[in-house]
């Protein structure tokens, strides 16, 4: 996998989901170029372009950023935080996705820069459509990524 | 009339008696004014009778002079001998006068006076007659006009009528002394009286004020004895003012010194420090309970938020991926295999809504609620217009009456709404027609609103069910749902202080009515 083609980066610690997640995307004809990686500390290191990724020298914009935020080792909140405080990387959208929908989460993530923060549903019809939404919307639609 | 004596106000009491003294003193001055009045005409006429008595006494002397000095001059011819009797012609009339004039209130008298005028007239005029009868014709002729005894004649009638006179006055003179001596008796009789009223009243005012002032130094006494055992325990007063100054402050912890006077002040002191330590005792307890409640609270929030995340994500496995296996092999499916996969859809489905309502029961523990003015039409329209939207066959009627604002959290109130005119659409899902009407209810201190179907209604029986938690009065079959929408309702409702109650007939419909504060004026 060249990981320099990479346009959409899932972060997510649970193959299950990320696999749904992938399936949406796919099913939708959003998948261009996804990458999934299992944790906080491999998705800096991806986004980073260093440790196991530290071949992504010349890399092509990142388009979304689909982030979990209960992961351990690094978990989403840290993530998010260390993406938005760069300004290499703060302009890459991030949508948090995730099954958390306590108020504090919440309002941590917008603080911290997020772009936009879904819940990940259990009827599945929701989900698909959910990740269909945010995927047009923000590879498609979103014109201030497109520079 | 003690009895009432004694409830006159003191001062009014020492009013009255003094007034009637003063009338009293007023009217013994009267009665010695008037008793000196009479002294003073008894002395007059005294005075009046001796000059009557007088001036009578001395025309009699004057009348006996003429006879007399008549007779001398008749017997020895010597002219000195009329000597007295010209002074007394002379003199006589002015003696009459003044009997006149001192006599001239009494006609009787005045006769009497006029009479003896007459008489000593003629008498007068005897001795002249005599005196020339002897100058003109001698001695001898003289003598027979004496001897014939009309000159004795007028005499006595002078004497009687002067003496006649002389009675009156004296008799005029007793009348009044006995008159006088009748008033003066009165007039004793009435000094004594009112002197000894003035004396006993006296004597009551005495008493009276003595009593008062008795009164008085008993109470002030009284009163010393109080103010002074207060300076002397001021201390201690002051230190229980202290103690109930700390317990305003919810401070218990201090206990009051108990002496060994065993007095009112110790009893409190005791009673103070029992509260007291009971008090400490129930504080220790509620801050261990609100400990306790504490620790709970977090546990339960980690638990929910635990539900939250972790049951969640095994069963969004088991449902999307089960939806996979049915879009990816439904045509390798057999009709068993397609309602298998059907069942094990439906209830991970279910199973999520469970999780979702029960979370969100939890969570209505925690929110704070925050109060505004909400426009209860408005947001009653609104909740009822989603529903009315999405109902493709227009079964769906709901009137909404005209609805006065409330005072609550706008969130937590559209939550309300929403459940209730669900629950109402969902329940009459198998009218013909759906008639729901939205509506108030005027009462005094709150605002009632009430929603109302036409639907299935419910089982009055089982009432006490309706508002509990998962608890349903019908089957999934009948109509679906969790049976946690009741229960969020009146648990939102209770944060905002009010009631919910419903009533309902079976297979007629129901109607469920809340309370809510009215918007603060």
């Amino acid at each position: 996998m060249n990981y320099n083609e990479v346009e959409i980066l899932i972060v997510e610690d649970s193959i299950d989901d990320a696999n749904l997640t992938i399936r949406s995307l796919k099913k939708n004809n959003i998948a261009n170029h996804l990458h999934h990686v299992k944790d906080g500390a491999e998705a800096l290191d991806f986004i980073f372009a260093r440790g196991n990724y530290s071949s992504r020298t010349n890399p092509v914009d990142l388009k979304l950023i689909l982030l979990d935020l209960k992961m351990p080792k690094v978990n989403g909140i840290e993530v998010l935080e260390k993406i938005k405080s760069d300004p290499k990387t703060k302009a890459i959208p991030v949508v948090i996705l995730t099954s958390s929908n306590e108020d504090p989460d919440i309002k941590r993530c917008y603080e911290l820069g997020a772009n936009s923060y879904v819940n990940k549903p259990v009827a599945f019809e929701d989900f698909f459509r959910s990740v269909k939404e945010l995927g047009f919307y923000w590879l498609m639609l979103n014109k201030a990524t497109n520079s | 009339m003690f009895q009432f004596f004694t409830k006159i106000h003191f001062r009014k009491k020492i009013t009255l008696i003094f007034s009637i003294i003063l009338i009293g003193i007023t009217a013994i001055g009267i009665a010695t004014f008037r008793n000196n009045q009479s002294i003073q005409d008894t002395n007059n006429l005294v005075q009046h009778t001796r000059e009557v008595l007088s001036e009578s006494e001395q025309v009699l002397l004057f009348t006996q002079d003429i006879v007399l000095s008549t007779r001398g001059y008749v017997i020895t011819g010597d002219s000195n001998f009329l000597q007295p009797f010209l002074k007394a012609n002379n003199l006589v009339g002015e003696n009459i006068n003044a009997i006149k004039n001192l006599t001239k209130d009494n006609p009787a008298q005045q006769l009497r006076t006029d009479t003896l005028a007459k008489l000593i007239k003629e008498r007068i005029e005897f001795s002249s007659q005599t005196i020339e009868l002897l100058n003109k014709k001698g001695f001898a002729k003289a003598q027979q006009l004496v001897a014939a005894g009309k000159g004795k004649h007028f005499m006595d009638e002078i004497r009687n009528t002067i003496s006649r006179l002389q009675q009156e006055e004296n008799n005029l003179l007793n009348i009044r002394q006995q008159a006088y001596a009748k008033s003066l008796a009165d007039f004793n009789r009435s000094f004594f009286l009112l002197l000894g009223g003035i004396l006993l009243l006296l004597i009551i005012v005495f008493f009276t004020i003595r009593h008062n002032t008795l009164l008085r130094e008993k109470r002030e006494a009284e009163i010393q004895e109080k103010s002074s055992y207060i300076k002397n325990n001021e201390e201690r007063i002051n230190k229980i003012m202290d103690i109930l100054l700390k317990y305003t402050l919810m401070d218990f912890s201090q206990q009051m010194e108990i002496s060994e006077k065993g007095d009112a002040l110790d009893a409190i002191a005791l009673g103070l420090n029992t509260l007291s330590e009971e008090l400490q005792k129930h504080i220790e307890q509620l801050k261990g309970n609100t400990k306790q409640l504490a620790v709970m609270n977090k546990e339960l929030e980690s638990f929910t938020y635990s539900v939250s995340h972790d049951l969640r994500a095994p069963l969004r496995g088991v449902h999307a991926y089960t939806k996979i296996l049915e879009e990816d092999y439904f045509e390798k499916l057999d009709d068993e295999g397609k309602k298998t996969i059907g069942v094990i859809l439906r209830n991970s489905k279910k199973m999520g809504e469970l999780i979702d309502d029960l979370l969100a029961f939890s969570r209505l523990g925690k929110k704070e609620i925050n109060s505004m003015d909400i426009n209860m039409n408005a947001m009653a329209k609104t909740v009822a217009d989603e529903f009315i939207s999405s109902d493709k066959e227009n079964k769906i009627e709901i009137k909404i009456d005209s609805l006065p604002e409330a005072s609550g959290d706008a969130a937590l109130i559209k939550q309300v709404w929403f459940n209730l005119i669900s629950n109402a659409v969902k329940y009459s899902s198998n009218n013909k027609k759906t008639i729901i009407e939205i509506g108030f209810s005027p009462n005094e201190n709150k605002n009632i609103y009430y929603v109302k179907d036409n639907g299935v209604g419910f089982d009055m029986e089982y009432y006490n069910k309706l508002f509990g938690v998962f608890q349903r009065l019908h089957s999934q079959e009948e109509f679906e749902g969790t049976g946690v929408g009741l229960a969020i309702v009146q648990r939102i409702i209770s944060k905002h202080h009010g009631k919910v109650w419903a009533e309902a007939t079976l297979n007629e419909g129901a109607c469920f009515y809340f309370s809510l504060p009215p918007i603060s004026n």
